[in-house]
């Protein structure tokens, strides 16, 4: 007698027994593994790259209808789908994000439109200023009404303000134009002014985090650090070229970047203004505007050279650039809070909604896609690296124009690191090694 | 490999001894081995020890493998302390893993087979009847044998092990589920044909005749007609790389990839050409294919030349297979002996003298060794042990001249194609009750079928990354070291006066 036991398997327990029922699939836990997984895995990272390049379509649309270059973006606060975009003409428009329609038009100013901010408090009340040496608090119902009409409050002033920022979670706002003032809601006259000197300052932000430190930059090429509760500005420095706007991170209180008109973008910790903390570098012309994801962990910069790009704050150089044939000079960016969009208002009048990630499948994602996408997110991360994913990764058609200027710009930067070395070389005496970090600030202090 | 048998060779200091049976002591010394890397043939003789080692370090289990490459990860050569921290993290992550896959092995519901003789006796004299008999009906069906006519028949279980080709001599072909004995198609292809496959799917099928290479598809339409394949003798279907390799009786071996219709390459094996038996080796797509000179050589469509040859037998190589883990293979040849060699150092492990010809073998999962001699079939059980090729399993009698063997992946099932049709008989311990049913299912509805085609050819490994260390592709290169020519910082100039002094010394 003989003692058998033969495999045999039960067909039902393989085969689902309705046709509403999901098919079962036997599983082999634990026990061996695929001897052929490293090059399964390579393909499928290579396909996941390959994927996100072939629907890598980030723009989404654009916002139509103002009649001269849009030079401010605001965003609101405490409503998530709105923006406000001020142009050249004086008009300041609402816009509704979400299907990309005009609420309201108001002729707000008789210039441009230099600066809108949104009171953080109750959120309906936002402060413009313009060229015509305004300032002007308009009303925003629950419900935007076609023209605003009227302002709620007006007040001269007797300087052309240049830029305007509340302060976080708070109706005191600053204004900046000859040096920074102070203002609280229903004053006529500011609370507190700073004189910074005879420059111009042309922007000014309150930190999103330390509510009274605000940042500006003037003219002659300087950043000047200010308390409000103080009655001195509390730092100056002055940067090589000048920068033209400030932004501050909003998750890390002390970090803020500055965009710069030497194509560059720096990162400077305001404990430490010594040296800048972070060199970005991509752009081919003067940088305008920057601005913080809500994460903090990347920000947006729009140029002259007619792109927008996304930097991550620990990099230096650019993941992203968005480009297209008909956006000509962006002068302010803006990053959504609900950290999907990025928005560029550009001098041909339009304001152009972007995806953060080129990407990314907008709308609600099913258990399996979402699956799917953060397994293939995961591969990317992983194989990043590898030669073969990582140049599909990197890759971006870029115009020809920023092209052939990136590259003029690399053959200057390699003939003058090649003139420094020879001169180390040659040279009897030793000269010292000073990063690039450290050259980007000229001057330190506040007495000159 | 269970952890028993890992055990057991732990103990074993030095190479099993081949066994000794009557007639000439040929090749007991270890084999040299010549491993051509491209141009250049180099003469190696590798260390015993190392044998173990392998066996051990590429036993395939998750466990053992996973462990080894946590054990590589070092927190403390971290530079800083945030990558130390993250480090760390990995290292405890892997560790959880590691415990969960020991503990998810819980979950599998299927169990081995087995054979025991109740008194004691050898399972040698255990015949199927006996078998049959003392199991379920619906397993008992498994067993079973197919009178035909024309012509010695080859075959093939497909990827699914669900849909079996038969392919006989005089071009007879038969396509049916031999589970369910469900007949799909039969067809007179009024040409020999020489073997059959079937392709990722068992609703397209290759066929070896007499001039070319034929596709057909389940109804029997012939798809497709390879002229470039000359006088095809033997196919092999790699179902992760989607290729169908053809060697041919004009001494070439040519691969095709049957996604794009493109042959991938072609090379002319010159003296190892027209082979007696290919095998593919599953863990890395290598293919193994032994000639009339007794050599076993691995191909990759990478290289014109093989990457490796082994002389394995004196005579020319009736039967090839290798291990479905690719630790190691079996080889039969004309002079009666059945060699087992490791794969990575190409060392033979043990050898068997039949009396008799052994005209075709297999390797089952679970490492059963199938003999095809004469008109017999011997399975010999647990051949990756000590012990394993001393004396047979089972034994079974066919009614014709047997041509070849296959297990069936996941079944206690060999199947046998000799000369007067088709058998199947069951193999108690053969077939790994695991399966991994996205690869491997035999219940696939039309539905599963159609998506595992589809993740089959997005997760298509491509003809270029097949080496053998499939894991190649994940090493980090290190940078070659640079030889830098460091230049005298003063060279004097030979001085033309004394130059000529040669002239006048004296010779």
């Amino acid at each position: 007698m003989v003692k058998v036991k033969v495999l045999s398997r039960n067909p039902d327990h393989y085969q689902r027994e309705t046709k509403n029922d999901i098919f079962k699939v036997p599983v082999r836990n634990g026990g061996k593994e695929d001897p052929l997984r490293h090059a399964v895995e390579y393909t499928r990272a290579l396909n996941a790259a390959k994927l996100e390049r072939v629907f890598a379509k980030p723009f989404i649309g654009s916002f139509d209808g103002h009649n001269e270059g849009v030079s401010v973006l605001a965003k609101h606060p405490l409503r998530l789908g709105y923006l406000f975009s001020g142009a050249r003409d004086g008009q300041v428009k609402i816009w509704r994000l979400s299907n990309r329609k005009c609420l309201s038009t108001t002729q707000a100013h008789a210039g441009p439109v230099n600066g809108i901010s949104v009171d953080g408090v109750s959120g309906e009340l936002f402060a413009t200023i313009g060229q015509d040496a305004q300032l002007k608090h308009w009303n925003l119902a629950e419900n935007i009404v076609q023209d605003l009409g009227e302002p709620a409050h007006s007040v001269p002033l007797s300087y052309v303000p240049h830029s305007i920022s509340h302060l976080y979670d708070s109706t005191d706002f600053v204004v900046s134009g000859e040096g920074i003032s102070y203002w609280k809601l229903h004053r006529d006259t500011p609370v507190r002014t700073y004189d910074l000197g005879p420059n111009t300052v042309h922007s000014v932000r309150s930190s999103p985090v330390e509510a009274t430190i605000v940042a500006g930059c003037a003219s002659d090429r300087s950043v000047f650090l200010l308390d409000t509760r103080q009655k001195y500005p509390v730092h100056r420095i002055v940067m090589s070229l000048r920068p033209n706007n400030i932004c501050w991170n909003p998750i890390e209180a002390y970090n803020f970047v500055a965009a710069s008109d030497d194509y560059n973008l720096y990162g400077f910790d305001m404990r430490n203004m010594s040296a800048a903390s972070n060199v970005y570098g991509d752009h081919t012309a003067a940088v305008m505007d920057v601005d913080f994801a809500p994460t903090g962990k990347e920000f947006v910069s729009g140029s002259i050279d007619r792109s927008v790009r996304i930097f991550r704050t620990n990099g230096t150089r650019s993941r992203e650039i968005y480009t297209a044939p008909r956006m000509q000079e962006v002068f302010s960016v803006s990053w959504s809070q609900d950290n999907k969009f990025v928005m560029s208002g550009s001098n041909e009048m339009n304001i152009r909604l972007w995806k953060v990630n080129a990407s990314e499948k907008m709308g609600s994602l099913r258990p399996r896609e979402k699956q799917a996408f953060e397994y293939n997110d995961k591969l990317k991360k992983q194989y990043s690296h590898h030669p073969g994913v990582g140049r599909i990764l990197r890759h971006r058609q870029i115009p020809k124009a920023i092209k052939h200027a990136a590259d003029e710009h690399r053959v200057i930067q390699n003939k003058q690191k090649r003139k420094e070395k020879n001169l180390r070389a040659n040279r009897k005496k030793d000269i010292p090694f000073t990063p690039f970090k450290e050259k980007v600030v000229v001057k330190e202090g506040i007495t000159d | 490999m269970g952890k028993e048998d890992v055990k057991r060779l732990r103990h074993i200091k030095k190479a099993p001894k081949p066994v000794k049976k009557l007639g000439k002591a040929a090749l007991t010394d270890a084999p040299t081995v010549y491993a051509k890397r491209g141009q250049n043939a180099v003469k190696k003789e590798i260390d015993e020890a190392q044998i173990l080692k392998n066996i051990h370090g590429h036993a395939g289990d998750a466990v053992v493998l996973r462990a080894k490459a946590a054990e590589k990860i070092n927190p403390n050569r971290a530079r800083d302390v945030v990558t130390k921290a993250k480090l760390k993290t990995h290292k405890k992550r892997i560790a959880e893993g590691i415990a969960k896959t020991a503990e998810a092995e819980l979950l599998n519901t299927e169990e081995a087979g087995y054979l025991k003789t109740d008194d004691g006796s050898l399972t040698y004299n255990v015949k199927q009847a006996e078998i049959t008999s003392s199991i379920d009906l619906a397993t008992a069906t498994r067993s079973f044998s197919l009178d035909l006519e024309h012509g010695p028949y080859r075959f093939d279980y497909g990827i699914n092990g669900r849909e079996l080709i038969l392919g006989g001599r005089r071009g007879h072909i038969g396509v049916f589920d031999w589970m369910t004995k469900d007949l799909l198609l039969e067809k007179d292809l009024l040409e020999s044909v020489k073997d059959v496959s079937f392709l990722h799917v068992s609703t397209l099928f290759a066929a070896a005749q007499r001039r070319w290479v034929h596709l057909y598809d389940e109804q029997g339409i012939e798809l497709h007609c390879m002229k470039q394949f000359n006088e095809p003798k033997l196919l092999q279907f790699l179902p992760r790389h989607l290729l169908l390799s053809v060697a041919t009786g004009t001494g070439y071996l040519h691969y095709l990839d049957i996604t794009s219709g493109k042959i991938v390459n072609s090379f002319r094996m010159k003296e190892h050409g027209n082979p007696g038996a290919i095998s593919l080796n599953q863990s890395n797509g290598v293919l193994l294919s032994g000639g009339h000179h007794g050599q076993v050589t691995m191909w990759t469509p990478n290289a014109k030349e093989p990457l490796v040859s082994i002389k394995a037998h004196t005579s020319s190589i009736t039967g090839l297979t290798v291990d479905h883990l690719g630790n190691y293979f079996a080889s039969s040849g004309s002079d009666g002996l059945v060699k087992l060699f490791d794969i990575r150092t190409y060392k033979q492990l043990s050898s068997y003298k039949v009396r008799g010809r052994v005209s075709c073998l297999d390797l089952s999962q679970r490492h059963n060794l199938a003999l095809g001699i004469g008109q017999h079939v011997q399975v010999f059980q647990h051949v990756n042990r000590t012990s394993g090729l001393q004396k047979p399993y089972l034994s079974h009698f066919v009614g014709g001249d047997v041509r070849q063997v296959q297990f069936c992946a996941h079944e206690d099932v060999l199947g046998i194609g000799h000369e007067r049709g088709f058998a199947s008989i069951l193999v108690p311990g053969s077939g790994d009750p695991d399966m991994a049913g996205l690869l491997h299912n035999p219940f696939e509805s039309k539905a599963q079928r159609r998506e595992r085609e589809v993740k089959m050819l997005l997760d298509k490994i491509q003809p270029n990354m097949i080496a053998l260390d499939p894991s190649t592709i994940n090493r980090v290169r290190k940078a070659p070291e640079k030889v830098i020519d460091v230049k005298p910082a003063y060279e004097p100039k030979p001085d033309p006066t004394w130059a000529l002094l040669h002239r006048f010394k004296r010779r």
